[in-house]
């Protein structure tokens, strides 16, 4: 696991207040919603608010691209990643 | 242009078709007589079925809206489901004849009627009829938790609804200089959305989104030039504004709604600072529609007060708001609300909370007597109790006592999988902010000693870092310096750590302190603490299972010897060092 990888996935759990999780529990390429992680609406706009605080991430106004992000931990990192090298 | 005036709804559809735009739909603008145009579609096909009652339910709103229209013009019965979740569809099919809308058939297993094509039909020459507004037919049937717990289904009258309506455009119809665009982030299947985002822009001829604005950034496009914009949302939007919204999200707002649960001041005044204008909130149920408002200011933070047409007293014996209004089923009835209020000689109030076991969580309303009934049904469940957590969010936590059953998935899952397993059996009755984030598994649940459960006890047990750090003694032998203690390793022990894809595991230094203490406990020895030495851990100790400990305290040696066995064999063994004060 790379460090970014372990980053949002502790940001996940903190942000979201998550109990009887680890970093270790979250499967990366897992989904984060409705399935495997189990996260819901209000999660992902308290997601979205973390990304912004932390990285500075913008979402999208399409919220089919947002989706896509939020798809699961790889895609956040990628995200991430994407959004720190156009710095 | 000239703002279109304002119809009631029972005339809604007589409305001369005119080319301002009623709905926009991902950036293209539809007119008024092309949505009229559309209301004509279904209703010819509609014609041609003799079902009375309909299940509606559509994410497109200006499709959702001509359907409804369409329906109510012949006169059927409309039941609009919360969502469409299969055990929510499942439980309409023998109340209703037929489905129209978005329904996807492999999941629901529902064959929604085949939409129009779009080309056909014309719009007739005259107008649309008014439409029959008779206050003993119901018009509508929405569905929420009732205080039992079933769902409960509320019927509206068109009168009802009319009146409410009326109500709203008196009060607000005119603060939008020029014809507004309506944004949303509630869904139109509940009361709320249905009058605010559809209803209220129909009868006052205004622009509403077609679609539903699930992040606040997106406010940045939903743009249109010709007037103002108003956004209909709700706390759990309005709490959460992303920090550096761009200008463009917030330019041309000049109303923001919020219902569903109270906002706190807080998050009231952050959205006037961040959008630049205040928020009106409104208070009601699906059973009363609009009961007050009020918009929080800096300076001061405002009761609710009544919306036009309002009546409202206190019922001296609960406490509780009661309320008359044209917008109740009987407007000459006081209808008893299960909130608590404060009521001032002007009729304006504080909310104190309600009277029983429904929680609102994110807007949505929960009965926890309903949820507990489901989570009896689960095997792995023997006793359970809900309650309502505000930590940082408004959230379910439950205390369930497990089964042999729930034991069993709880000692090969851990308590992760299990709290996972637990709320995949609600998935189906239960929309996913409702579910339980927070579970503790006790042996029972904490009655006091009048056998009640005080919720401060159950709150307790999600104090941070509380669940027990001591094994539960089954029996206790002491022969002198000789201790047997037979102990089960409870399962919420605060050192099983949720790691859900393998088996929880009793940490070595908790068996250590385990040991530590008990002897501690029965021979208060001569010394201090001073380390240990041979440890052995041979086996692994899992949640629920029983243990053998056994102490030996040597005090010549200063040394208490431990094991930890069971039906397995041995655990672990080691000795504990003791160290005289000196002198």
């Amino acid at each position: 696991m790379n460090a970014l990888e372990q980053e949002l996935k502790q940001l996940i759990i903190d942000t979201l207040d998550l109990e009887d999780i680890s970093v270790d529990d979250i499967i990366s390429d897992e989904p984060l919603f409705v399935e495997g992680l189990g996260l819901d609406s209000i999660d992902a706009l308290e997601l979205g608010l973390a990304l912004q605080k932390r990285y500075g991430i913008k979402l999208d106004a399409d919220s089919e691209e947002t989706k896509k992000h939020f798809a699961n931990v790889m895609s956040l990192v990628a995200l991430v990643t994407e959004h720190q090298a156009g710095q | 242009m000239k703002s279109p005036d304002y119809f009631p709804l029972g005339e809604l559809l007589t409305r001369p078709p005119a080319q301002f735009a009623q709905c926009l739909r991902s950036g293209a603008l539809q007119s008024h007589h092309d949505w009229l145009l559309r209301v004509e579609q279904w209703r010819q096909l509609l014609t041609q079925h003799r079902h009375q009652i309909w299940a509606l339910h559509h994410s497109d709103t200006g499709e959702f809206a001509a359907i409804l229209l369409a329906l109510w013009s012949l006169g059927k019965e409309v039941y609009l489901p919360g969502n469409a979740q299969p055990q929510t569809l499942q439980a309409l099919t023998g109340m209703v004849d037929g489905f129209i809308g978005d329904f996807d058939h492999r999941q629901t297993g529902i064959q929604p009627l085949s939409p129009p094509g779009s080309g056909a039909a014309e719009l007739p020459d005259q107008s649309l009829l008014p439409l029959a507004t008779n206050r003993d037919h119901c018009a509508l049937r929405i569905f929420t938790s009732g205080s039992s717990g079933d769902p409960v289904a509320i019927t509206k009258s068109l009168p009802q609804l009319e009146s409410e309506l009326n109500h709203l455009h008196q009060l607000w119809g005119q603060a939008t200089n020029g014809t507004p665009l309506v944004i949303a982030t509630v869904s139109h299947q509940h009361i709320y959305g249905l009058l605010f985002r559809v209803l209220l822009p129909l009868c006052a001829g205004w622009c509403f989104d077609a679609n539903t604005c699930e992040f606040l950034e997106q406010l940045q496009e939903r743009q249109w030039t010709q007037g103002p914009r108003i956004l209909i949302s709700s706390p759990s939007h309005l709490s959460r504004i992303p920090p550096q919204l761009p200008a463009a999200s917030s330019s041309n707002l000049t109303a923001i709604f919020s219902s569903g649960a109270p906002l706190s001041r807080d998050a009231s005044l952050d959205a006037l600072q961040k959008f630049g204008c205040g928020v009106n909130e409104v208070y009601g149920s699906s059973e009363t529609g609009g009961i007050a408002w009020r918009q929080q200011q800096i300076d001061s933070e405002p009761q609710w007060q009544p919306l036009p047409g309002v009546n409202l007293q206190r019922d001296t014996d609960s406490g509780c708001l009661q309320v008359r209004s044209q917008h109740l089923p009987d407007p000459r009835q006081w209808y008893t609300t299960a909130d608590r209020a404060q009521l001032d000689s002007e009729g304006r109030f504080r909310l104190q909370g309600r009277v029983d076991r429904i929680a609102k969580v994110e807007g949505k309303r929960l009965s926890l007597d309903e949820m507990e009934r489901q989570l009896l049904r689960c095997p792995e469940i023997e006793a359970v109790r809900l309650l309502v957590l505000e930590r940082q969010r408004v959230e379910i936590a439950a205390v369930a006592v497990l089964s042999t059953q729930g034991k069993a998935v709880l000692q090969q899952q851990g308590k992760a999988g299990l709290n996972r397993h637990l709320r995949q059996q609600l998935l189906s009755h239960f929309e996913l902010p409702l579910l339980p984030r927070r579970w503790r598994y006790p042996e029972q649940l904490p009655y006091n000693s009048q056998g009640k459960l005080v919720q401060q006890t159950l709150m307790e047990m999600f104090m941070p870092g509380t669940g027990p750090e001591l094994p539960q003694q089954i029996r206790r032998q002491q022969n002198g310096h000789q201790l047997e203690l037979q102990l089960r390793v409870p399962a919420d022990l605060k050192f099983f750590d949720g790691h859900f894809d393998k088996a929880p595991i009793l940490p070595g230094v908790v068996q250590l302190h385990w040991a530590q203490h008990f002897a501690q406990q029965a021979f208060d020895p001569k010394g201090e603490f001073a380390g240990m030495d041979a440890l052995k851990f041979q086996q692994i100790v899992v949640p629920e299972q029983d243990l053998i400990l056994q102490l030996t305290y040597d005090q010549d040696k200063d040394k208490i010897f431990f094991t930890y066995t069971s039906e397995r064999g041995q655990h672990a063994s080691g000795r504990i060092l003791l160290k005289r004060q000196a002198g």
